[in-house]
């Protein structure tokens, strides 16, 4: 295996890690697919590391291990060590993954390559789940089952909800990273909505809509008031054309917001789960151990800040608190002159990881822990605030002599 | 370049060289962790009295479910039992009773196994609290089961008693109409003496002609005489092995001085875990600390 020198080139390496990002078809153990390439680029930087070459840690690094340090207290470790080990060995592969990526991601151009490669490797999954969709509700029904788990789209992943997260993370990055013409980008929105809707998901189907009409407004945007009404029209005339299309479409209907016969907020079945997990507030001062909560509990909270309070603690929530801001804090500085789309492609994923995790638990994520890896690495891309204030400095004293000297010419 | 400041690993050391104070604020913090999980392991701990109920061959006496009931549910008995064991150092009463009703009631539990062998657990979050409080309540238990046990020991005794002694005078009756001579003795002081059913088969086979009817008559009562003679030694018989198994009176099986053991079972891992645990938590802090600490000096020389 060769490892990457040139700043502009990726290794075959990394490209397939890459591309795999959106696949998660399972292999064995918990891996997926897109683990491979992961695990070869691991071991490269072991190598790398033992022959040498310096690792560097900052805020986001220290936060993460605070975090980890909290979650080694937790009260049920001893009693279920299984389920701790199994979800600490998956964030800190998932970290170390962040970590290499975001190290590796130095310079623009390798940035964009991977962004691309991403996105069209999102752009082919798009496609063929599309394919499939409009298969699955005209023709080949039974050829496509394959794809749906419980009716719900969810090729390539185990689970439907994890298609939705990846989708709705991965397409801002993806769509801002370049500038796409306009029929490309109709055709990808097309596909999305379309995906959106299969999956059976309301916050996956709202949030995709949301990303669509940000894009497309303010990414996109032109000072033209009759082109932005043409492109709102446009838009509104793909999402009922749609509708009309799905219309009888069960999961449509629930990415709508249509509930068969439960009430709509309450008496939810994830709403009464957060009720459950609110009962359990005295174990919040140590939490349960990473993992531990739902092999007591019977149930797994849908809500990834809730998790982490009941499983770390108040300590290990305000740890991970100070890593997303540390994170978030890197997307907010970069130089926004030279990296605006992106700036905000990585702003919107960054939004929408926020999003899901109100309503998923995405600590063992993997397309989440990407984003915050894209996120991360763009303290690359920040403005060069020393060199700046230096040849601020440089210049006001230059100045100030030139007036002094001035000053003591005149008579 | 960057704004975010970043270091190398190597650094470590000198920074832990500079902020020595974190440091001892970490080992600080360690060692109370450590003292404080010695003495409160995660869950609580937990101690067990085993003990078996009395019975008449595994026939439990008492219903322990209601007798439990009765008891756990008893404020005043409790109360005496937290008095006497000096666990709860309130001294107004609804401080008491929450006491009780929160940390008693919550964390004692009973489970019966082959109607007879009762397992009470208590669990506390330290081992001093347990013992004390566990052996006034077995105490206690055990006395309200052997006295209920007893009383109705007492009736079924006098039930199979009564029935015994029914058919010996049936069969004495008969054996003094016919003239069978022998039974008489071999009936009489029956309390203290082994079932007679061999006796009493060989007295039949010597006996003579004339007395075919007796023969009948008794031959009709032998077996309600050996059943009821086996449900009186039931009652009255000391010598049995299978009192052993199965004894009349309870018996607290476990001894008074067993320790509570921790409720998790790797418990151990916890005097390892949390010195890692420290470590990491000072690790982190270094590197905010230096990653403050080169922000400053950015700013000094800005």
């Amino acid at each position: 295996m060769q490892v990457v020198e040139s700043r502009e080139d990726l290794s075959w390496c990394w490209s397939a890690y890459f591309l795999l990002i959106p696949f998660g078809l399972p292999l064995l153990m918990g891996l997926v697919i897109s683990d491979l390439p992961a695990l070869c680029l691991i071991i490269i930087t072991v190598i790398g590391i033992l022959s040498g070459k310096t690792i560097t840690f900052g805020k986001t690094e220290a936060w993460f291990t605070f975090f980890i340090g909290c979650s080694l207290i937790g009260l049920e470790i001893l009693q279920v060590p299984d389920f701790y080990l199994r979800e600490l060995m998956a964030m800190l592969f998932l970290f170390v993954c962040f970590k290499i990526t975001s190290d590796f991601l130095d310079s623009r151009e390798r940035f964009d390559k991977a962004v691309v490669l991403t996105g069209n490797a999102m752009a082919a999954l798009l496609a063929i789940n599309t394919i499939t969709v409009f298969s699955y509700n005209t023709l080949a029904q039974e050829l496509t089952g394959f794809f749906f788990t419980s009716a719900k789209l969810s090729w390539p992943f185990e689970f439907s909800g994890q298609l939705g997260i990846s989708l709705t993370l991965l397409f801002p990055v993806c769509l801002c990273s370049r500038s796409f013409p306009w029929l490309q980008r109709v055709l990808l929105y097309v596909m999305l909505i379309v995906n959106a809707g299969a999956i059976a998901s309301r916050s996956v189907f709202w949030l995709c809509l949301f990303e669509i009409i940000y894009i497309e407004f303010f990414v996109y945007a032109k000072k033209v008031a009759a082109h932005n009404i043409l492109k709102g029209l446009g838009l509104f005339c793909i999402m009922a054309a749609l509708i009309v299309f799905f219309g009888e479409d069960f999961n449509f209907q629930r990415s709508l917001g249509q509930l068969e016969a439960s009430p709509l907020l309450f008496d939810e079945p994830r709403m009464m789960t957060l009720r459950k997990t609110l009962q359990t507030v005295p174990a919040w001062i140590q939490g349960y151990g990473l993992g531990c909560f739902k092999a007591f509990n019977e149930l797994e909270i849908h809500n990834t800040p809730l998790s982490i309070l009941v499983e770390t603690g108040f300590m290990g929530f305000i740890s991970a608190f100070m890593f997303i801001v540390t994170i978030f804090k890197s997307i907010w500085w970069i130089d926004s002159a030279k990296h605006q789309t992106i700036k905000k492609g990585l702003i919107i994923s960054f939004a929408a990881i926020l999003f899901n995790g109100m309503f998923r638990n995405l600590l063992t994520n993997r397309a989440c822990w990407f984003i915050l890896a894209l996120c991360y690495c763009s303290r690359h891309f920040q403005k060069d605030l020393a060199t700046d204030m230096a040849t601020t400095l440089q210049k006001t004293t230059a100045a100030v002599k030139t007036f002094s000297e001035e000053s003591h010419r005149i008579p | 370049m960057e704004n975010t400041p970043e270091f190398k690993l190597t650094e470590i050391f000198q920074l832990a060289r500079k902020h020595r104070f974190v440091g001892l604020c970490c080992l600080v913090l360690c060692l109370f962790l450590e003292v404080w999980f010695y003495n409160y392991p995660p869950r609580g701990v937990v101690g067990e009295d085993m003990l078996i109920a009395g019975s008449n061959m595994g026939n439990s006496l008492v219903d322990l479910n209601s007798l439990w009931a009765r008891i756990v549910n008893d404020d005043a008995l409790m109360l005496e039992i937290i008095d006497r064991s000096a666990i709860c150092k309130h001294t107004e009463q609804s401080k008491r009773l929450s006491f009780l009703k929160r940390s008693i009631r919550q964390d004692l539990k009973f489970q019966i196994e082959n109607n007879t062998i009762v397992k009470i657990s208590f669990k506390r979050p330290a081992s001093n609290q347990v013992r004390p409080f566990l052996n006034y309540f077995t105490d206690t238990f055990v006395k309200k089961l052997d006295a209920i046990g007893m009383e109705g020991l007492e009736l079924r005794r006098q039930s199979a008693s009564v029935q015994f002694a029914n058919v010996i005078e049936r069969m004495k009756f008969v054996a003094s109409i016919f003239s069978i001579s022998g039974i008489h003795e071999l009936l009489s002081d029956y309390s203290n003496k082994p079932l007679q059913t061999d006796k009493i088969l060989a007295v039949f086979q010597t006996v003579n002609a004339g007395s075919n009817i007796g023969r009948v008559l008794l031959g009709e009562l032998l077996p309600q005489y050996t059943a009821a003679g086996i449900h009186y030694e039931k009652y009255f018989r000391n010598d049995m092995q299978f009192l052993d198994l199965f004894p009349r009176s309870s018996v607290i099986l476990t001894s008074r001085n067993m320790p509570a053991t921790p409720v998790q079972p790797f418990y151990e891992l916890i005097f390892i875990l949390c010195p890692v645990a420290v470590s990491l938590m000072y690790l982190s802090l270094l590197i905010v600390l230096r990653a403050r600490d080169s922000q400053d000096r950015c700013d000094a020389s800005c």
